[in-house]
């Protein structure tokens, strides 16, 4: 009976609206969620995991010094090409040779890489260390694949700059910057 | 209805692949086994083309709500003249992953209705995803020998899968 | 009423897809380009709408605004290069991408994932759908002209979003799978924020319910909108939401079994009403389901590596072969065809976007509604952009 049910309808969609109501009344009077960022910062704690660009871990004996040895596999593996990293050569040394990985025939079902390749396993003296931090997707193949262990994410979370050059990094600078000051503000090694 | 089982290879891929059947269709066969397929009830996942150097690929491949496993449907075109027909008729769906393919590959789909490029801005010329002649593949290393391949008539799966719903209309 | 001899239209014909459209339009039409700078095409879809004041003629949608070629880039690079990849394709459910990458090539190679790797994929995925959910319920409702509950959406996606980044270092492009488990195990702090965002979910989602999903605006601008029927969701490949509201109980968690699903119970919410508000409640209950499957892996999470010692690392070469593997994404059914050749690098791979499916049958059952109606659709349909045109 149409007369009967559409007052009902009506009433109940009123209703819906009422309900509506008092749920955006009572969420007005909450405290806030947002951070009002310059005034308030994220705590320190909130951002122990947070991925930011990369940088250098220094050796224990040294922290200005990092645990690099130069392999590049960093830069190899890294699929934007955001790394250049520069190392001494090795002295030549007629007598060993390496055999490479590259002219493998077989096809590896279930590799094993417990051992890293003998071009890792000798270290190399560490000249520069480039991150250019445009093209960085913060993938993390350098940070895991390190056999150094020598890599790590920053925490900046307010990196920002008004030109270019400011996300472009030597991180052998930053590295002996932050020894300078008395190690680097907080965080583990990430992975 | 056996004519078309007869002009069909069945292969079966070895081992744990996702794809639990593949049929080798002939150009000219591919809206016989799409029409058949939908009365069958399976649906269009994707169009996907492949470079190979035996020639261009266009892999069908089809699902079902309620049976389990997928069927591919590989077609295999010639370089020089890479045309298929349209199954958009029969699966609408199948328009824009046509569209898609001929963008990436260069491969015409006759028939189709809209032939405008769908994700790049204009057709390349070479299409963006076709291989330099080195770097080319034989088919038998993506479908390797391990993979049985026969005649599709008197295969029960075959037989099934092509089973009719209706009168074998004209092509 | 006549045009001057030279017409001072001439050459403001549009681009080709304009012209091609307008060929078959009436004189009378407005032939309108909804996008790809809009608000509500989620990412830059356009629309070109024939419209007879506010009714829509015939829609089609253009692509390729964000086309960046994503399959090249597969074709270029080594295997685990391309996570990051995976990422940006669905950005929503980034997972669940990285999941069918990470899959496709296990199955390829043959590689072994442990238990706890698997739980912790579960959990993480399903966190992901959950936050990929909320954020489509928010942008929904802002659609329609609901402001309020996008942020109360936004505010609980900030704590999974705080959770996933303890084990992922992201927010929204996580790239953390890796071929044979996952990058960094879980930890006692996450599982407690897990345990708390668990106890705090159901009476907000009861709020919702009140705010939203039983208010009547909400239900006569949803209710017999965009009915998609099983027919036309088989011709057009549609899976996901879109056909779960058509009644079609298809999931590929159930039908393609992948990683440990099989041994948790949830619920795969159906209904039959094949409009708008059948594919919202879809979503809703998805959420419920996606939280106690969560709860469920929390519990039983096993004690073992978080990735397979014996994995590779770095650049390998897997068999030769071919794979496809199809994953649960939030949007539907998400696969991958993989062809390798037995080097580095990849030979083919083709991504099977859900959205891709449900945005072409738009063109469809498009025809005939409202502008607002069409708003609706498109919402309900859940699409992610970058994820159709890859």
């Amino acid at each position: 009976m149409a007369i009967l049910t559409a007052p009902v309808q009506a009433l109940a969609a009123v209703w819906s609206m009422v309900v509506g109501l008092r749920v955006t009344i009572t969420n007005f009077f909450k405290p806030q969620e947002t951070i009002h960022y310059p005034r308030q910062e994220v705590p320190p704690s909130h951002l122990d995991s947070f991925r930011g660009h990369i940088e250098l871990v220094g050796t224990d004996e040294d922290p200005a010094k990092a645990r690099c040895i130069g392999c590049g596999l960093c830069a190899e593996l890294c699929p934007s090409f955001c790394l250049k990293v520069v190392a001494e050569d090795l002295p030549a040394d007629p007598t060993v040779s390496y055999e490479s990985h590259n002219g493998a025939d077989q096809l590896m079902p279930r590799p094993k890489f417990k051992a890293p390749p003998p071009s890792q396993a000798q270290p190399r003296k560490l000249l520069s260390y480039h991150l250019v931090y445009h093209t960085c997707s913060l993938c993390g193949l350098c940070v895991q694949n390190c056999p150094a262990g020598s890599l790590r994410f920053s925490h900046d979370v307010y990196l920002a700059g008004a030109s270019r050059g400011r996300f472009e990094f030597d991180l052998m600078e930053r590295l002996r910057g932050q020894a300078a000051h008395g190690g680097p503000k907080g965080g583990k090694a990430h992975a | 209805m056996p004519e078309l089982t007869s002009r069909l290879l069945l292969a079966m891929p070895t081992g744990d692949s996702g794809r639990d059947a593949a049929l080798h269709v002939k150009p000219r066969d591919i809206r016989l086994v799409a029409e058949r397929l939908l009365c069958q009830d399976w649906f269009l996942e994707d169009v996907c083309g492949l470079d190979l150097a035996d020639g261009l690929a266009v892999l069908y491949h089809f699902a079902h709500w309620t049976r389990p496993g997928r069927v591919v449907v590989r077609v295999m075109l010639e370089r020089d003249k890479p045309e298929c027909p349209s199954i958009e008729g029969i699966y609408p769906g199948a328009s824009w992953h046509e569209r898609e393919t001929c963008d990436f590959f260069g491969i015409e789909f006759t028939g189709a209705a809209n032939t405008t490029p769908l994700l790049l801005a204009e057709r390349l010329d070479p299409a963006p995803l076709l291989k330099r002649p080195e770097q080319r593949i034989p088919r038998g290393r993506v479908w390797p020998q391990g993979e049985w391949v026969g005649p599709a008539g008197g295969h029960s799966l075959a037989e099934e899968l092509m089973s009719i719903c209706g009168e074998e209309g004209e092509q | 009423m006549s045009w001057p001899a030279a017409d001072p239209c001439q050459g403001l014909e549009g681009d080709l897809y304009a012209r091609v459209f307008a060929e078959g339009a009436r004189d009378d039409t407005l032939i309108l380009n909804m996008g790809p700078q809009h608000p509500s095409t989620h990412g830059v879809l356009r629309v070109l709408l024939e419209m007879d004041g506010e009714y829509v003629m015939r829609a089609e949608p253009v692509l390729g605004y964000i086309h960046r070629m994503h399959e090249h880039m597969a074709q270029n690079r080594a295997y685990v290069q391309f996570f990051p990849n995976m990422g940006r394709v669905d950005y929503l459910h980034a997972l669940a991408w990285n999941w069918a990458w990470a899959g496709a090539v296990e199955k390829l190679a043959g590689l072994e994932v442990p238990r706890r790797a698997e739980y912790i994929r579960v959990i993480c995925t399903e966190l992901n759908r959950v936050n990929s959910h909320l954020l489509w319920w928010g942008a929904y409702l802002l659609d329609l002209g609901a402001v309020t509950p996008i942020m109360y959406a936004f505010e609980d996606r900030e704590l999974v979003m705080d959770m996933l980044q303890l084990i992922t270092g992201s927010r929204l492009t996580y790239s953390s799978f890796r071929f044979g488990g996952v990058l960094t195990d879980i930890d006692t702090e996450f599982v407690s924020r897990c345990r708390a965002f668990l106890k705090r979910m159901p009476e907000r989602l009861e709020m919702y319910r009140e705010l939203v999903t039983g208010n009547a605006i909400l239900r006569g601008r949803l209710e017999g909108v965009g009915v998609i029927d099983q027919m036309t969701a088989r011709r057009y490949g549609a899976t996901g939401p879109v056909l779960r509201g058509s009644g079609v109980g298809y999931d590929v968690r159930r039908a393609e079994p992948y990683g440990l699903y099989h041994e948790f119970d949830y619920a795969v919410p159906v209904h039959h009403d094949c409009d708008c508000m059948a594919r919202y409640m879809v979503r809703m209950d998805e959420l419920e389901a996606s939280l106690s499957i969560v709860a469920q892996a929390i519990d039983g999470l096993p004690e073992g590596h978080c990735i397979h010692p014996d994995a590779p690392r770095g650049k390998w070469r897997p068999p030769a072969g071919e794979v496809y593997f199809a994953v649960e994404g939030a949007r539907g059914k998400i696969g991958v065809y993989l062809a390798s050749d037995g080097t580095e690098i990849p030979y083919r791979v083709k991504l099977r976007s859900p959205s891709f499916s449900n945005l072409s049958l738009f063109a469809e059952i498009g025809q005939g509604t409202l502008l607002s109606d069409a708003v609706a659709i498109l919402g309900s349909l859940d699409l992610v952009i970058p994820e159709i045109d890859r």
